[in-house]
């Protein structure tokens, strides 16, 4: 077939190109593999070990027990002892300190007389996630010794309950409604399972669109182009002959990132494994075909990275790699629906976490399938055949 | 020496003109960011969806529902009617927790027994499933402690010392709202910082390299110091100009609280931009080819200001031999350095280690690309 | 049919207009010169009739096919050498050609016997296996004319083919050129090499977008000119150049290396005039005889005219 034959023309000359570029081939190829690492250790959004400064006013044992069950949660660790507030406030304000916990003098004196004691804690909001889920922490653990506390004092002191029918209740911790939570598909709750995945796919859209989109604008810039275009080459000859060789080197890329996540970070693929290979090549083609409409609408090749550049980052913010997209307003969660990266953030994270197949992940694979299909189309369209 | 200075500088703005794409994308990224950060990116839960089945479908079945819904955290997306369903909701994202009332529910809590309530929570990303977990521990505590209460009521018994015991008081600093915007726009500041110094400042050298322009101007009377700071100047220009922008919009757009002194604020910009400049240069040296040098910058400075620096991810949560790369990272002292002043508005006696860290790298970087440009020709 | 048929074709770049209502017609088989200083307009036009720049206004047929509706058609029939390298240099010159080639021959053996008959061709043996980047100035001309014609296109565009290359390689050049011709492919140079207009069939001179002249070399030289020319050399040089500027029998005074080229009414009465007034102010006359103009001449002389318009 001629279409075929002119494709495979630019084929070639692009692979003897790329073969010959020595330095490229080099980043191609280990530029993912750094990034994977660096970012899969990076990527943890697990708050543990919170620095924490105490100022325990009280010094009796149930404040003590009390900050105990600070430390043994995992979640803080004490790095100051203070003595009254304004060196609580200094540790803080230092950085020296995240969260800061205030016993004050009377707190096991108004407990064991059955009075409300007042338990403060300072939380550093210059670091808005960490404050969220300190607080959520801090609030779990308080719950829990407020409730054991009850309990206690109710066991200590029979006679408080008794007649009442609930003395069974001491044996369960007093807990009258069970909250029996079962958590799926991530039973540590670690985050490094979540984000892995999206590190992945992740670093598959950077490296894959960087390739194409500069390829085009560095004919334009180098004025090989002019010579392109003069001769009777076809726009969808010279387009999909520029991406072939990039699907390929793109696949080696995806079966070195997936090797690596689950063979280095022990990710463990719950869902077919040859699904994921399927779907990210749907993906590299997308990435690919973006890249390649970019390149096609920038004149430089500096033109073409730099929109790239602010095309993906972006993309990446809101497709709900990092921050969840339920936690978007409205309009912008709107905004994401026109995002693939979005879709195959889904799919990773459904094949690695949850274990889903076609039957759950069709719509998306869809998606990205026609979006890949019209940026091919529309750069083809775009681009022109004369100066 | 200015006026083939300017000559440089000159030429540099207009090939900056002619691409105003560019210009245009370099200007309001920042605010861009701003706004995204300000309104969009944010860990703090709004809303749950949930699915609800409940096979007990009392009073008290729907008074536990009603807390969860009161919250203004949770919705019941979907109410199911066997458990068979539950998991096919949870498989396809439709919702992040199921509520599960099994049918003795108020059976049991009013003959004061144990009342199990199962609760399944899609625990993909455990930043909002912990934040979850959180929520629903306290409602149903609440809600249990309220059953039990009633129920002591009835029998007579002294009420008030069965309340919370703790009266928890949490307070947070600097950042009342827990607003994610004011504690990432130092960041920002420091990703564009140094997108544009780094990035255009080794492009503007390497596409005189890639042209071949550069021998003409290696072989005129150009001294290699006019060459580099007509090239860099442009930039610096360009960088300090989104500097302010971002400070403005983010002091009266997002009211982010300025506190600290705006003389130290550019002095260690202008410090941080030293090195960032330098790092530029190194990269220039590297590589005829734009290509490399993108790629070489953004491996080398973009990424790991964004993600070794503390930005997103907190430093104390790596391993530690990633902790100790990130000491190299100029990015995370240039941060913390902008986390100080503006949100806690502290001085420089606090930030002396940073800056004077700040100061070697960035004499480091500016003497290896120095030394490096001498010894090339071209 | 005309190979190459221009009419009024104008191109506007914002408010610059840098070709003017050019019309020409150009017969099948010609060596077609386009000259003109830099700036002039030729790279556009040439740019034009390939099909690689859209007209403003006017429009062109190459080869039977208008550059306007059908751009690819005439692509198939053509020839391209660019001002500049615009070849792959991180490709030999034996890749370079076998790619092009293929673009135009879908035939795969059918383009590497065509690519190897070009290399022979053009001599290009010794340089098969050398990267584009590594050839001098004058072999990377002569690959770029090389990718031009290797699918035998009928019709040639070379913008600037000898700029930057020395007079030998200048001059195997024109014989390449003239073997092209031969075999009856229509040539279309632009240069800005006076010298070499005189080897074309028909030349067009062209200024500040406009088409100033447009004939064969003897007939321009004949007809353009109305006055004569003495080739002078004298000593001190500046001064004799000063001085017959100066005189108003003089039209014009050129310096062509150590000669001078001066434009007078008539040769015959003009020379006693000269040599009393160059010797009256100390000016040694060496010698003087009249020239037939060259092209340059003539050019030199219409763009003066021209500029005076």
């Amino acid at each position: 077939m001629v279409f075929l034959s002119s494709v495979l023309n630019i084929v070639r000359k692009e692979f003897i190109q790329l073969r010959r570029d020595k330095r490229m081939l080099g980043i191609i190829l280990v530029a993912p593999l750094i990034q994977l690492i660096i970012f899969g250790y990076a990527a943890n959004l697990d708050l543990k070990h919170l620095p924490m400064a105490v100022c325990n006013q009280d010094n009796s044992q149930l404040s003590r027990e009390l900050v105990d069950k600070f430390t043994s949660s995992g979640y803080f660790d004490i790095k100051y002892q203070g003595e009254n507030l304004r060196q609580i406030e200094q540790a803080v304000d230092g950085g020296m300190a995240k969260v800061a916990l205030i016993i004050p003098p009377d707190f096991e004196k108004r407990l064991r007389r059955g009075e409300n004691a007042v338990l403060s804690l300072i939380l550093d909001g210059s670091d808005g996630n960490v404050a969220g889920m300190g607080l959520s922490y801090a609030t779990v653990i308080v719950e829990r010794f407020s409730q054991n506390w009850l309990m206690r004092r109710l066991n200590e002191n029979p006679f408080l309950i008794a007649g009442s029918g609930l003395s069974h209740l001491l044996s369960n911790k007093g807990q009258l409604v069970d909250d029996r939570t079962r958590v799926w598909y991530n039973p540590a709750m670690e985050s490094r399972y979540f984000m892995l995945p999206g590190v992945i796919a992740m670093i598959l859209l950077v490296v894959t669109t960087m390739l194409t989109s500069v390829s085009i604008a560095k004919e334009k810039e180098l004025g090989t182009m002019e010579q392109l275009i003069v001769t009777p080459l076809r726009r969808e000859e010279l387009l999909i002959g520029k991406l072939i060789p990039f699907i390929i080197i793109g696949f080696a890329e995806i079966t070195l990132v997936i090797l690596v996540g689950v063979y280095w970070f022990n990710l463990e693929v719950k869902g077919s494994t040859s699904l994921l290979f399927l779907l990210s090549t749907l993906f590299l083609m997308n990435t690919l075909a973006l890249g390649l409409l970019i390149s096609v609408v920038s004149h430089t090749q500096q033109q073409a990275m730099m929109t790239t550049f602010f095309v993906i980052l972006p993309s990446i913010l809101l497709s709900g790699f990092i921050f969840p997209i339920e936690n978007m307003p409205p309009v912008v969660r709107y905004l994401t629906y026109a995002i693939p990266f979005r879709y195959f953030l889904t799919i990773v994270r459904g094949i690695f976490l949850k274990g889903v197949g076609m039957g759950v992940l069709w719509d998306e694979s869809l998606i990205l399938f026609l979006f890949g299909l019209s940026m091919l189309t529309v750069s083809i369209l775009a681009f022109r055949k004369h100066l | 020496m200015t006026t083939r200075l300017l000559a440089v500088a000159k030429k540099e703005i207009l090939h900056i003109r002619r691409d105003s794409r560019t210009l245009v994308m370099v200007i309001f990224f920042p605010l861009l960011m701003l706004l995204l950060y300000g309104y969009a990116l944010t860990f703090d839960i709004r809303l749950v969806q949930m699915a609800l089945l409940d096979e007990d479908n009392s009073v008290e079945s729907r008074q536990l529902l009603d807390k969860f819904v009161s919250s203004g955290y949770f919705k019941v997306r979907y109410r199911l009617s066997t458990p068979a369903e539950m998991g096919g909701y949870l498989d396809r994202g439709e919702v992040k927790m199921v509520l599960h009332i099994p049918p003795d529910f108020s059976s049991q809590l009013l003959a004061k027994r144990v009342a199990p309530v199962q609760i399944i929570l899609d625990g993909s990303d455990s930043n909002t499933a912990n934040q979850i977990f959180g929520y629903i521990r306290v409602i149903v505590q609440n809600y249990g402690r309220k059953i039990m209460m009633s129920l002591f009521n009835k029998e007579g018994l002294q009420v008030s010392q069965y309340g919370p015991p703790i009266d928890f008081r949490p307070r947070v600093w600097y950042n009342p709202e827990l607003k994610s915007t004011n504690f990432l726009i130092p960041g920002i500041i420091g990703i564009i910082m140094t997108l544009i110094t780094v990035n255009f400042v080794s492009l503007a050298i390497v596409r005189d390299k890639e042209k071949g322009t550069i021998e003409g101007i290696m072989a005129s009377p150009i001294s290699k110091i006019e060459y580099i700071l007509g090239k860099v100047l442009p930039y610096l220009g360009i960088s300090f100009i989104d500097l302010i922008l971002v400070l403005i919009a983010g002091v009266w757009v997002f009211k982010v609280p300025f506190q600290g002194s705006l003389p130290l604020f550019f002095a260690l910009s202008f410090l941080f931009f030293f090195f960032t400049v330098g790092a530029g240069l190194f990269i220039s040296t590297l590589t005829s080819s734009q290509q490399i040098a993108w790629m070489a910058s953004f491996l080398g400075t973009m990424l790991p200001s964004i993600i070794l620096s503390g930005f997103v991810f907190p430093i104390e949560n790596m391993p530690r031999p990633l902790q100790m790369i990130t000491y190299l990272v100029p990015a995370r002292y240039f941060i913390s350095i902008l986390r100080a002043i503006i949100l806690k508005g502290l001085g420089l006696s606090y930030l002396v280690q940073e800056t004077v860290i700040l100061t070697l790298f960035g004499i480091v970087m500016i003497s290896l690309s120095t030394l490096r440009f001498k010894k090339q020709i071209v | 049919m005309d190979a190459i048929e221009a009419d009024r074709l104008t191109k506007k770049f914002g408010d610059l207009v840098a070709v003017n209502n050019l019309s020409l017609r150009i017969k099948e088989g010609e060596i077609y010169g386009f000259l003109g200083p830099n700036g002039a307009g030729k790279s556009t036009t040439i740019r034009m009739l390939c099909g690689l720049l859209r007209p403003t206004l006017g429009s062109a047929r190459v080869g039977g096919f208008s550059i306007v509706e059908e751009p690819e058609k005439v692509k198939q029939i053509i020839g391209y050498m660019a001002q500049h390298f615009v070849l792959y240099d991180d490709l030999t010159v034996e890749e370079n050609l076998r790619f092009y080639a293929q673009i135009y021959i879908k035939d795969r053996k059918r383009a590497v016997r065509q690519v190897g008959e070009m290399i022979d061709f053009f001599d290009l043996q010794p340089y098969r296996k050398v990267l584009a980047r590594n050839l001098s100035g004058g072999l990377k001309q002569r690959l770029s004319l090389t990718c031009a014609v290797v699918h035998q296109p009928s019709i040639l565009f070379l913008d600037e083919p000898t700029a930057g290359i020395d007079p030998v390689s200048r001059r195997t050049m024109w014989d390449m050129l003239y073997q092209l011709a031969n075999r009856g492919i229509t040539l279309f140079v632009t240069t800005h090499y006076m010298e070499e207009a005189e080897r074309c069939h028909t030349i067009g001179f062209i200024w500040q977008g406009r088409l100033a002249a447009n004939d064969t070399p003897q007939r321009i030289k004949e007809s353009l000119m109305e006055h004569e020319i003495l080739c002078l050399k004298a000593s001190p040089f500046h001064q004799a150049f000063d001085i017959l500027k100066g005189l108003p029998a003089i039209i014009d005074v050129n310096i062509y290396g150590d000669e001078l080229h001066v434009v007078v009414k008539e040769a015959k009465a003009a020379l006693p005039y000269i040599k009393k007034e160059l010797r009256s102010r100390g000016v040694l006359l060496e010698e003087v005889f009249q020239m037939k103009p060259t092209i340059e001449d003539v050019f030199v002389h219409l763009s003066k005219e021209e500029g005076r318009k």
